[in-house]
């Protein structure tokens, strides 16, 4: 907030030196892009360049404001409140748009109705890992296991998206674990590692670093994670209607004006193309996926749907 | 002499004891709406009605022993010139700051808060309120570019 | 590469005239933004990332994490000289630090908690080097069950570390573990106690009632005894430690820095637990405790060395298994990702000179803060010789503007002067702030650890007893009960008498 200065700043030097293209009327002062996460949380990298893509795209600084708390409720009911003026845009992901509705009581907004879509950025795939000491080398073994302890296997997550995937795995399989949820998934971690916990699921790319120590056994994506390519995914494996990535996309207060909407999204796509963009994300472990409103606007429909048939298979109560 | 019991004569653990037997109280009150869950699955109202009844528990103990002890501790004197005006220049602030802005927040601030001296004297005051207001303004409106308005008219 | 190679790399990588300056800078914003009540080293890392990235990698990180350590040795001088803790791990520094500002005494407590985070920063240093895979083992034997007690243990330590009765010190660690809970709960998504209130849902911060609490109750008792005595309370002797402050600490401050290195590097809890966890020591082998809490020069330096100590061994698993313990430490790990670092068991293999550079730039960052603090302290004391009634309103500015800045609403600030005013009012009861604020910094992470054991257990309540560090902590925990509290409440009835 303070710094915020600094940051503008630098942002608006950026913007004048690559030679901006400036927008016939919109935007025409800084622009504020709410992330209902706290500052360097997985939301950080995707916030950035999408920021940055704007800023140098539309000529006005698109300033970052953290706004964490209540697992991204409390930023989102902000962005849904904000005036649709174009001034105020929003970070959304799997987490808060698809599933925290379905699970809080507290999240009061609608993801269809209360927000515009932008855009989609990037998907990223998560895997199903388990504790390299289990005694598990594929799917089919973790399924026999989990039936076998009837409920004992417990599993890690950092986040409601992450639950999500775990609540269709046990749908899916048919199987019952014990949820131990966690605030952030490097919390996790340790535990999963010493084997106190038997399974997480977690990105791709966190997974990565931890190889030998724990174990993928599937991916939950539509293909395989490019970061992990030995690693089946479900789908592959016999269970088609297992699709579960996390992503993050840009949106708006409801009543946005078609042509901001428009100016919009084409800078997003165009930023997105960029060769540069692209490496990025992919070293992250995203997969960068430009798209249009509409399209967005029939993810989000189509994730709040696997969400809620989830959701209800499993019995959950929302709080 | 029978111990007789005097819980008056030292009245501090017997307020302090009140305080956190009521304070617990509501706390467990407060929670009986949410869920508690089982041990296995605690719910939101587990843990703090755990505690909130250890704080009673605690509180029954205060209790307990200012009747024991005939002599105790007494209430220290409470600073109320100071607390009220203290009070009032952080509510002036509070209120100037979204209403006029950062350089008239902190003025009133000050203003008020002069009253805590018995003697406060004009020119002393405006003396503080520059510098204060330079300094402020430099670090947090030019160094860290808080986004308040100096002056909104 | 064998350590002493990759040392002599770090430092060469580090003594570059860029990652000095770069160093400076972010140590010197660091202590500036430790200082402020209110803003933290958390957003203003934020904040400078973009910096970052037209920068080598190894610039960017040794600024970033200059402004972090920096802010600790900043939030030091604040929480001496007038009492408010920038940062859960300084409120134990404010116990004896502040008491020894008020004696006259804040240059040497200041000069001894810059030497003693110094030392404790130059050993920490040798640790991450040489006993980095160690530590980490270290971490990964500490289960949610070992967690809970451990901090369970605290909580009752800080409470018996009252002047008043042990028993309102428990109670008020309650108290303040109750008002942590409010706020939306992380494990169902429930709200707790927020009353409809979507500013309450977020919960209440740490630096609401830091500020509340010691600031506004202290401004408040300032003002009381002033009129009595109408005099302002000028520091007066000589600002710099005697011979005798400096034979006294080096002992705590090397058994600080000990028991900061072994606790800070567990996740979330470390730099807090640290300080309390070696302040509490200290006094209980102290020969004569009950100087403590008026001004002992080893409460100081036993708590500052931990609390440094802490925050560089809180690079450990966040540089060695990307794992970041805190969400500053998340901030740098971001940081590094985004410079296209992976922080990971692979990282120092990979990029020798960024990860051996951040170590060597680490100390010689503790370094410049050393020299860059100990003139300060000339002008600090200086500053604190005003008189009273201008200084304090400058106090009251600073810490409404500092708070204000953090969400830009006067919810926070109204907040505050409530905890102000309660705080004062409870202080009159004898009730202190200290355990009250150390209940609302662990009580949600004492939730939070209990459920997981539990769930992870399932509904099984021996596994805090099957873990012998759990075990461990429970039994210091019920030996500090019976140690502590009848010596305590029988001074305290002693003095009312």
């Amino acid at each position: 907030m303070f710094t915020r200065r600094l940051a503008v700043m630098v942002l608006a030097a950026s913007a004048a030196l690559t030679g901006a293209a400036q927008a016939a009327d919109y935007p025409t002062r800084p622009v504020q892009y709410i992330v209902p996460f706290g500052a360097g949380g997985a939301a950080e990298l995707a916030s950035r360049v999408v920021s940055e893509g704007f800023t140098e795209i539309l000529g006005q600084p698109f300033v970052i404001e953290n706004r964490p708390g209540a697992n991204g409720i409390i930023g989102t009911v902000f962005g849904a409140k904000a005036a649709p003026d174009g001034y105020t845009l929003l970070q959304a992901n799997g987490a808060t748009f698809s599933v925290n509705p379905l699970l809080y009581k507290a999240a009061t907004y609608d993801p269809t109705k209360d927000f515009t879509p932008i855009g989609l950025v990037a998907r990223q795939p998560y895997v199903i890992a388990v504790s390299a000491g289990l005694p598990v080398n594929n799917l089919a073994e973790l399924i026999a296991l989990a039936k076998q302890k009837n409920g004992a296997l417990t599993y890690a997550t950092g986040s409601t998206s992450h639950q999500l995937a775990g609540e269709l795995f046990q749908k899916e399989a048919g199987i019952k674990l014990t949820h131990v949820p966690y605030n952030a998934t490097n919390l996790a971690l340790p535990d999963v590692i010493s084997g106190r916990v038997d399974l997480i699921v977690t990105a791709a790319y966190t997974a990565v670093p931890q190889l030998g120590k724990i174990r993928p056994i599937a991916a939950t994506s539509a293909e395989r994670a490019k970061l992990l390519p030995d690693v089946p995914t479900f789908k592959e494996l016999g269970y088609p209607n297992f699709v579960v990535e996390g992503w993050f996309g840009v949106s708006a207060p409801a009543g946005l004006p078609p042509e901001v909407v428009k100016t919009l999204n084409t800078a997003l796509n165009k930023h997105l193309q960029q060769p540069k963009v692209k490496e990025t994300f992919d070293k992250a472990g995203f997969e960068v996926t430009p798209s249009t409103p509409e399209e967005f606007a029939g993810f989000i429909k189509h994730e709040l749907e696997t969400g809620k048939s989830v959701v209800e298979a499993a019995g959950i109560e929302p709080q | 002499m029978s111990t007789a019991l005097r819980p008056l004569s030292n009245p501090g653990p017997l307020i302090v004891g009140a305080i956190f037997v009521a304070s617990g109280l509501a706390f467990i009150i407060a929670a009986r709406d949410y869920a508690s869950g089982s041990a296995l699955r605690m719910g939101p109202g587990y843990f703090p009605t755990l505690i909130a009844s250890l704080l009673v528990f605690v509180g029954l103990m205060n209790i307990a022993s200012s009747f024991r002890e005939s002599v105790g501790a007494g209430v220290l004197h409470i600073a109320w010139r100071p607390l009220l005006v203290v009070s009032a220049s952080v509510v002036v602030f509070s209120v100037l700051i979204v209403t006029t802005g950062l350089v008239p927040a902190i003025a009133g601030l000050i203003l008020v808060s002069l009253f805590a001296s018995r003697r406060p004297s004009w020119r002393e005051a405006l003396a503080l309120i520059a510098v204060v207001e330079v300094i402020c303004i430099t670090i947090f409106h030019f160094l860290l570019g808080l986004q308040v308005e100096l002056v909104r008219l | 590469m064998d350590a002493f190679h990759a040392l002599g790399l770090g430092f060469q990588v580090a003594s570059s005239p860029l990652n000095l300056l770069y160093c400076f800078i972010g140590v010197s914003l660091g202590t500036l933004i430790g200082i402020l009540p209110g803003v933290g080293p958390l957003l203003t890392i934020a904040m400078l990332i973009p910096l970052t990235f037209g920068m080598p990698p190894e610039s960017g990180v040794i600024m970033l994490a200059g402004i972090y350590y920096g802010a600790s040795y900043g939030g030091s001088t604040a929480a001496i000289l007038v009492n408010i803790p920038g940062e859960p791990s300084s409120v134990v520094t404010c116990i004896d630090g502040y008491q020894m500002a008020r004696q006259g005494r804040g240059g040497a407590a200041l000069a001894i908690a810059a030497i003693g985070s110094f030392v404790a920063g130059t050993i920490g240093t040798a640790l991450i080097v040489f006993f980095a895979p160690i530590l980490q083992k270290w971490v990964i034997n500490f289960g949610p069950e070992d967690y809970a007690t451990l901090i369970l243990m605290a909580l009752i330590a800080t409470a018996t570390l009252v002047q008043g009765s042990v028993l309102n010190g428990i109670g008020m660690a309650l108290l303040g573990v109750l008002v942590g809970l409010v706020g939306m709960d992380p494990m169902t998504g429930a709200s707790r106690f927020t009353f409809g209130s979507l500013e309450l849902m977020e919960g209440i911060d740490f630096v609401v009632v830091a500020i509340g609490v010691f600031a506004i109750a202290e401004i408040v008792q300032n003002l009381n005894e002033a009129q009595d005595r109408q005099n302002n309370v000028a520091p007066t002797g000589s600002i710099w430690p005697r011979l005798a402050d400096l034979k006294a600490s080096w002992l705590p401050i090397l058994r600080g820095t000990g028991i900061g290195a072994l606790f800070g590097i567990l996740p979330g809890t470390g730099p807090t637990i640290s300080s309390i966890a070696a302040y509490f020591f200290e006094r209980r082998i102290a020969r004569d405790p009950s100087r403590f809490g008026r001004g002992a020069i080893e409460g100081v330096a036993s708590a500052e060395s931990a609390n440094n100590a802490a925050a560089q061994t809180a690079f450990i698993p966040t540089m060695t298994m990307g794992i970041p313990g805190s969400a500053t430490m998340a901030m740098l790990l971001g940081a590094l990702m985004m410079n296209g670092v992976n922080p990971g068991p692979n990282m120092i293999n990979e990029r020798p000179e960024l990860f051996w550079g951040l170590i060597a730039s680490m100390w010689i960052g503790n370094l410049m803060l050393l020299v860059l603090n100990l003139p300060l302290i000339g002008i600090w004391v200086k500053i604190l010789s005003v008189p009273y009634r201008w200084l304090f309103p400058g106090i009251l500015v600073f810490s409404a503007l500092g708070l204000f800045s953090l969400n830009l609403r006067a919810f926070d600030l109204y907040l505050m002067l409530g905890f102000g005013v309660a705080g004062h009012l409870l202080s009159r009861l004898r009730c202190e702030p200290v355990p009250f604020i150390i209940g609302i910094i662990l009580g949600p992470m004492l939730e939070e650890h209990f459920r997981r054991a539990m769930v992870i257990s399932h509904g099984d309540p021996s596994v805090f007893i099957k873990s012998w560090l759990s075990l461990l902590f429970l039994g210091l925990t019920v030996a500090i009960v019976l140690l502590m509290a009848p010596r305590k409440r029988l001074r305290a009835e002693a003095a009312a008498a």
